[in-house]
């Protein structure tokens, strides 16, 4: 009796098996066929080395980056449903598809990409079954090596070095308009409250710190130097240690849902707030955490203008 | 006579009509999903005649985590059945004493010492051995703790319960300490989930599905025995101590190689032995089976719902199964009052 059971359960698995391993063999040319039809295929960089990309990706999928995609002048027809509410480009972003978060294959495929844009290594590992794929890791570069590769990869590289240079010329201009505005030695901080969470920001995950800091070149305060600055894209941080984070400017956001809000009342009530110096000279900030979520090159360009009125006090 | 009368006396029935079951929503599954595949072309597609891109969709996507799903859910229900007889509590399961934490905190600090590894190998070898050896490091811990002249079962539940605290404690301290990033990447890995199952993962759990579940019902009828009590168990000659310390280590191994692939999916092992064996009553050759299949039947429909409710998102298959599974067990402690 017992042994007919595992037999029985033991052949179910296996035939399952069976079939899966007879059917593999088939998917192999996928990969090949869809480099050679009509686009040639070239070598270019991404995080895990080299990767053949057609030249002419006509089909492109993104699972970040959609900022980026437009600047160069290439619109995606697939990314995650966060990029779809980038407040900038609202008005560019009709006909591109939801492919899910976490991505859902399945859309991806539907949708017959000849190129694919992954942004983390697990979905990486998924996608490059399906197209030509390249990682570029989220938060992993800056927004001016972003564009870099990505010019490469899209080889729109000519759109990518337009950009930068005129985003540069952009800060230059800030730079002087906010000359004297805050002093040498002054720092700036970008702080933001959660409704059980106080998180710091460096340069490296929004809330408008590239532009801060790379720039417009203003100094961070120590801590953030030595932790946020190139290295880890944010920290959680206690009430008790504002202090030694603050800095003398504090660009502040707050996230309003499941009681941010009333946190953010409590703390800018307590003592521990009120005797900060950029809190005693007013050099407290408000940002809206929808409009600096994002740091793509529209988000970006958008947000340094905010960031050149909210200083210069307009 | 009453249906469930006439099932308890035919449990090969039960047994048979789940297997059916299991094939019938196998093939229900893989023809479900945002890609569009009739029944006839995945059928088709299954033995060989597809197009490339359906042969894509099945072979690469939908076939291994459908094949994940059985194996995990099967290896889970096992694990959860054998806790609950040697614990002698039915509410036991490896999620509830601590192994599928324990897998969980070795992940976690593998990632945090072990950073430049590149992922693709680490995830397809490394972690899986880091989650076993983790479960059963926790089930050793657990097992020490509880030892006094022996183990009782009910000081290996709450034991089980104190290390579950404990480690999840850990995993906290760490979550403060890590990098965001690396702790997003440990979390996703370790939430419940089987996005993202390819045939690696499926070698990865194999084999111990394969050889630890007949082996536990070859044993079953030792269970049924210790499930009885120590002393009725002693003076019918079953070393009580080595039985025990053998099937939690069949329970641990099943449960950390479920976790190592799929994560933590709790109350799968709880619920899928209460569902059976209100059926087909308390005998182990057959309730280990009839568990292994009931937890297949649950994983695949919690995958099915899991990927198809909110496409293209997905809802990761351990929160299907939790919001599955309490209801189930609040009606059930409504019952037995």
């Amino acid at each position: 009796m017992k042994k007919s059971l595992s037999i029985m359960l033991g052949l179910i698995l296996l035939a399952s098996l069976l079939v899966a391993c007879g059917g593999e063999t088939q998917e192999q040319p996928t990969e090949e066929s869809e480099t050679e039809e009509g686009n040639e295929a070239r070598m270019v960089e991404d995080d895990q080395g080299e990767v053949e990309v057609p030249s002419n990706p006509e089909r492109v999928v993104s699972q970040y980056y959609v900022g980026h995609l437009l600047t160069l002048g290439v619109e995606p027809i697939g990314t995650l449903p966060t990029e779809l509410d980038n407040p900038y480009i609202q008005n560019q972003i009709d006909g591109i598809e939801n492919i899910g978060d976490p991505v859902d294959v399945e859309t991806v495929i539907e949708l017959d990409p000849d190129l694919i844009i992954a942004s983390d290594q697990q979905s990486y590992e998924q996608l490059e079954k399906i197209a030509p794929t390249v990682l570029i890791e989220y938060g992993a570069h800056h927004v001016i090596e972003e564009m870099e590769l990505l010019g490469e990869v899209l080889g729109e590289q000519q759109q990518a070095t337009d950009w930068i240079e005129q985003f540069e010329e952009k800060g230059q201009q800030a730079k002087q308009q906010l000359d004297g505005i805050v002093a040498e030695d002054e720092t700036v901080s970008i702080i933001e409250i959660w409704a059980n969470q106080i998180y710091v920001y460096g340069n490296k995950w929004g809330r408008g710190g590239y532009n801060l800091y790379n720039v417009l070149e203003l100094t961070p305060p120590d801590m953030v130097q030595e932790n946020l600055i190139d290295d880890q894209p944010y920290l959680e941080v206690s009430l008790e240690s504002l202090p030694d984070v603050a800095g003398d400017h504090i660009f502040l956001s707050v996230y309003g849902d499941d009681g941010g809000a009333e946190r953010a009342q409590e703390i800018r009530n307590s003592d521990v707030w009120q005797s900060l110096d950029a809190v005693k000279n007013n050099n407290v900030y408000e940002i809206n955490i929808d409009d600096f979520f994002y740091f793509d090159p529209i988000a970006l360009e958008e947000q340094l203008d905010v960031q050149v009125d909210l200083l210069l006090g307009k | 006579m009453k249906l469930s009368t006439y099932i308890k006396q035919k449990p090969l029935l039960f047994i048979g009509l789940l297997s059916i079951s299991i094939v019938v929503l196998f093939f229900v599954s893989l023809q479900t999903g945002t890609a569009a595949l009739s029944p006839l072309t995945a059928i088709q597609t299954l033995f060989g005649n597809g197009t490339e891109k359906d042969s894509l969709i099945l072979f690469e996507f939908r076939l291994p985590r459908i094949v994940i799903a059985i194996l995990v859910g099967a290896g889970l229900a096992v694990s959860g059945a054998i806790l609950q007889a040697i614990t002698k509590n039915e509410i036991a399961e490896p999620g509830i004493i601590g192994i599928n934490a324990g897998a969980g905190l070795a992940v976690v600090l593998f990632i945090f010492f072990v950073k430049d590894i590149p992922f693709g190998f680490s995830s397809t070898y490394l972690l899986p051995v880091t989650a076993l050896v983790g479960a059963l490091t926790a089930a050793i811990a657990i097992y020490l703790f509880a030892w006094k002249d022996g183990i009782s079962p009910v000081r290996l539940v709450l034991v089980g319960i104190a290390v579950n605290s404990g480690i999840n404690a850990l995993l906290i301290i760490f979550q403060l300490r890590m990098d965001p990033k690396d702790f997003d990447q440990a979390i996703t890995w370790l939430s419940g989930s089987i996005w993202g199952a390819d045939w690696t993962y499926v070698l990865a759990v194999l084999p111990w599905v394969i050889l630890l579940i007949p082996l536990a019902i070859l044993k079953a009828s030792s269970l049924d025995i210790l499930h009885n009590g120590d002393d009725i168990a002693s003076g019918l000659g079953i070393h009580v101590e080595r039985e025990r310390g053998i099937f939690l280590l069949i329970a641990v191994g099943l449960a950390g190689a479920s976790v190592s692939v799929a994560g933590n999916i709790a109350f799968l092992g709880l619920v899928s032995p209460h569902l059976v064996r209100r059926i087909i009553g308390p005998k182990h050759q057959m309730l280990i089976p009839a568990s292994a299949l009931m937890g297949a039947l649950l994983l695949i429909v919690a995958d099915m719902i899991g990927k198809n409710l909110m496409a293209p998102s997905e809802i990761p298959v351990g929160i299907v199964i939790s919001a599955l599974g309490a209801p189930y067990f609040i009606y059930l402690l409504i019952k037995t009052d």
